[in-house]
């Protein structure tokens, strides 16, 4: 939900995708105008090295990169480290890149608002009150890894610095559940190419070009468990073909040490 | 000094469409709406992406990259990511052509 509504295409009502980008912004805990601007340069420059403010760990990933993107703590700290730096006007180079100058007041003022409600959530015990820690907690314990699977499987194994979105981004089938919790975002190749088709239209679009894309991967679960196992054989020197889903040439190796690509940006 | 340029004629854009025109270097769209012929600057002022594929809804033309919406007429930034204006340019319809000031 919370993608799809970054992409700014949930329905027709722009009011209700800025809704949805400043609620769920609130609980994935992330400056709202920040994410929008990684976000767009994310699909301006998808896995282009140096370019794309959005990859989330190192390529090719081995099995420390896996635990620390699915645990979530890395992104969590990322996201902190923002706010920090957006409270405290201390605009990165990253931000610069992909963020138009006359919006660094308004980011330096949400995330000021934004950190003073969490602080008044973290002291909520002391008045009696745990429910603000659950609406917190909750979502971060156990939604987050679930979530963090599902973006993991966008992109990784596939090429980076490709010209085309075929060659740097997957589709997967999708199961009737994690389709509806993941807004149809599994089928990522579509998104990527058409950005503004809303999320509820993008099974049409999968089916109108799917003799034009590659064949999507197997489901969430068996495309999660290939990519574990490979990071896990790779973390080991060992070969790293997965049984079925798309990996780019480089990242199908005999074993060995690995050479490093790109370096994570969040 | 600033003139009057032939861009093309009426017939030539669809109504609630544009098309994309180039002069002296300069990339400019040209719209046919309900309220007329307008003219801007055909790359959005978000990141470098043309407008010609953007979808044009009443005076308004929206991004095909990232969906940002711009006021045809004023050129005005109506909705992120776009913040901001697009550079607009005077257009009349004169003699059965579409005439755009530069």
């Amino acid at each position: 939900m919370a993608r799809a509504g970054n992409t700014l295409r949930l329905g027709a009502a722009r009011w209700i995708n800025e809704t949805v980008l400043w609620v769920t912004s609130l609980i994935y805990m992330e400056e709202p105008l920040h994410r929008r601007f990684t976000h767009t340069n994310h699909h301006t420059h998808t896995w282009h090295v140096g370019k794309d403010s959005q990859m989330p760990f190192d390529t090719p990933m081995g099995f420390g990169g896996w635990l620390a993107e699915i645990s979530g703590f890395a992104l969590l700290r990322f996201h902190m480290q923002v706010f920090v730096s957006l409270a405290l006007r201390r605009y990165s180079q990253t931000m610069r890149m992909v963020t138009p100058e006359a919006e660094f007041p308004k980011m330096t003022r949400n995330a000021r608002i934004m950190l003073a409600l969490y602080a008044l959530i973290a002291l909520s015990p002391f008045a009696g009150l745990w429910w603000p820690i659950w609406f917190l907690a909750i979502p971060r314990v156990l939604g987050a890894p679930v979530m963090l699977l599902f973006t993991l499987i966008q992109h990784v194994e596939l090429q980076e610095n490709a010209p085309s979105i075929l060659d740097s981004t997957r589709s997967f089938r999708g199961h009737w559940l994690s389709r509806f919790l993941y807004m149809n975002m599994n089928n990522h190749v579509e998104h990527h190419l058409y950005p503004n088709v809303p999320f509820h239209a993008l099974p049409k679009l999968a089916e109108a070009v799917k003799d034009q894309v590659p064949e999507p991967d197997p489901g969430f679960v068996r495309t999660n468990w290939e990519v574990l196992g490979v990071t896990l054989r790779r973390s080991l020197g060992l070969p790293t073909k997965a049984a079925s889903i798309r990996q780019a040439p480089h990242m199908i190796t005999k074993g060995g040490p690995v050479q490093q690509v790109a370096k994570r940006t969040m | 000094m600033r003139q009057w340029i032939d861009a093309c004629a009426p017939d030539d854009i669809d109504t609630e469409d544009l098309i994309a025109w180039e002069y002296a270097g300069r990339r400019i769209a040209i719209y046919n709406t309900d309220q007329g012929f307008f003219a801007t600057d055909l790359m959005c002022t978000h990141e470098d992406q043309s407008l010609e594929d953007g979808l044009v809804m009443d005076c308004v033309i929206e991004c095909p990259l990232h969906g940002g919406r711009f006021d045809i007429c004023t050129g005005k930034a109506l909705s992120a990511p776009a913040s901001t204006d697009l550079a607009t340019y005077p257009v009349k319809v004169h003699g059965g052509r579409v005439w755009v000031q530069i």
